[in-house]
């Protein structure tokens, strides 16, 4: 096997292990061939070198500015695109808020029941079939006035 | 909701879905930003993105015509070589170094506290990347596909348009041809 086959066989070696057959011609030459030798020995070095070759990587927002470049965008679109954008890497952030929202409107509507002066009626209602307002409620004496005016 | 390929997103968008797009760009823009930096050997990443959104550009208004023969990354990366090759064109830039406290110097791979050790190893990246930037753009491309983007022979074949064998060629010329300049310029050969 000439030196220039053994030593392409050698850079393909780098991407992962030539087949069994091809192996053996390389292992057999390199015996033989200082040359070969260390050009694999320079082969092996520059792969490790090229780890050398870093680039930062882009400014966070990269995707919602290139959405607000495509064609026939919107302004008002191009800013939910950016909004989604910011929000999309933090989905933990979202979560928190929407939890806190949620947390939030179940103290209002809870509060909102149970405030005699502002109470539906309706939804009194619905909470005493739950059983879930206390005996003489809001919802007790609406339907009492229910039943007065009935008569 | 289970996770749209590439592929369906892409197809989405050639139909006009900005949010599908938006997800394939949120999915490769790191890998195309990394790329055109690399290719093109400019030092300041805010060049880098502009080129690298002008690849995405270029693949929204060609996403109506994609057929999914290819896969859409190596679509995506076989439009930034264009793109790149047409700025080189248009530039006949030579790399640039970047400013002092410019951002990009925050990626680069000192990580030793030494000032000594780290002007070495500064002078060494520039060698090297100086030496990849002399690369002729196929052999260039092939050793940047492989070396920082693992693609296989097969997809870096499928990238240039070319054949498997030929990647092969490409990737020992290559070396070779950085191997050469190296040595050259530390006075080895």
């Amino acid at each position: 096997m000439s030196c220039r086959r053994v030593r392409k066989l050698v850079s393909i070696s780098l991407d992962g292990p030539p087949s069994q057959r091809g192996r053996n011609g390389i292992d057999e030459h390199l015996r033989q061939c200082p040359d070969c030798r260390r050009f694999r020995e320079q082969l092996q070095a520059l792969t490790s070198e090229l780890e050398l070759l870093t680039v930062p990587d882009p400014r966070p927002g990269f995707a919602g500015r290139t959405l607000a470049r495509l064609p026939g965008k919107s302004r008002h679109l191009a800013f939910v695109d950016r909004l989604l954008e910011f929000i999309q890497p933090a989905p933990a952030a979202l979560g928190t808020a929407a939890l806190v929202l949620g947390v939030f409107l179940a103290i209002s509507m809870n509060g909102y029941g149970s405030d005699s002066g502002t109470t539906d009626p309706t939804e009194a209602l619905f909470a005493e079939s739950l059983d879930l307002t206390p005996a003489d409620s809001i919802g007790e004496r609406y339907l009492s006035l229910l039943a007065e005016v009935e008569d | 909701m289970p996770e749209r390929d590439d592929i369906a997103l892409l197809q989405a968008a050639g139909k006009g879905d900005r949010a599908a797009f938006g997800e394939l760009v949120q999915r490769h823009h790191r890998a195309v930003v990394h790329y055109v930096h690399r290719f093109l050997g400019i030092g300041d990443r805010a060049t880098a993105e502009d080129i690298a959104q002008d690849v995405f550009l270029a693949a929204w208004k060609g996403a109506p015509a994609f057929t999914p023969r290819a896969a859409a990354f190596t679509w995506l990366l076989r439009i930034a070589i264009n793109i790149c090759l047409n700025y080189s064109r248009s530039r006949r830039r030579k790399p640039t170094v970047p400013l002092i406290g410019e951002p990009a110097a925050a990626g680069r791979s000192s990580q030793t506290s030494d000032p000594d050790t780290a002007a070495l190893e500064e002078e060494r990246k520039a060698r090297l990347e100086a030496a990849v930037a002399s690369l002729p753009p196929s052999q260039r491309s092939a050793i940047l596909l492989r070396h920082f983007h693992d693609l296989s022979y097969s997809e870096i074949a499928a990238v240039l348009q070319t054949s498997v064998p030929a990647v092969e060629s490409l990737l020992f010329r290559g070396r070779q041809r950085l191997k050469k300049v190296l040595e050259r310029e530390r006075g080895d050969a």
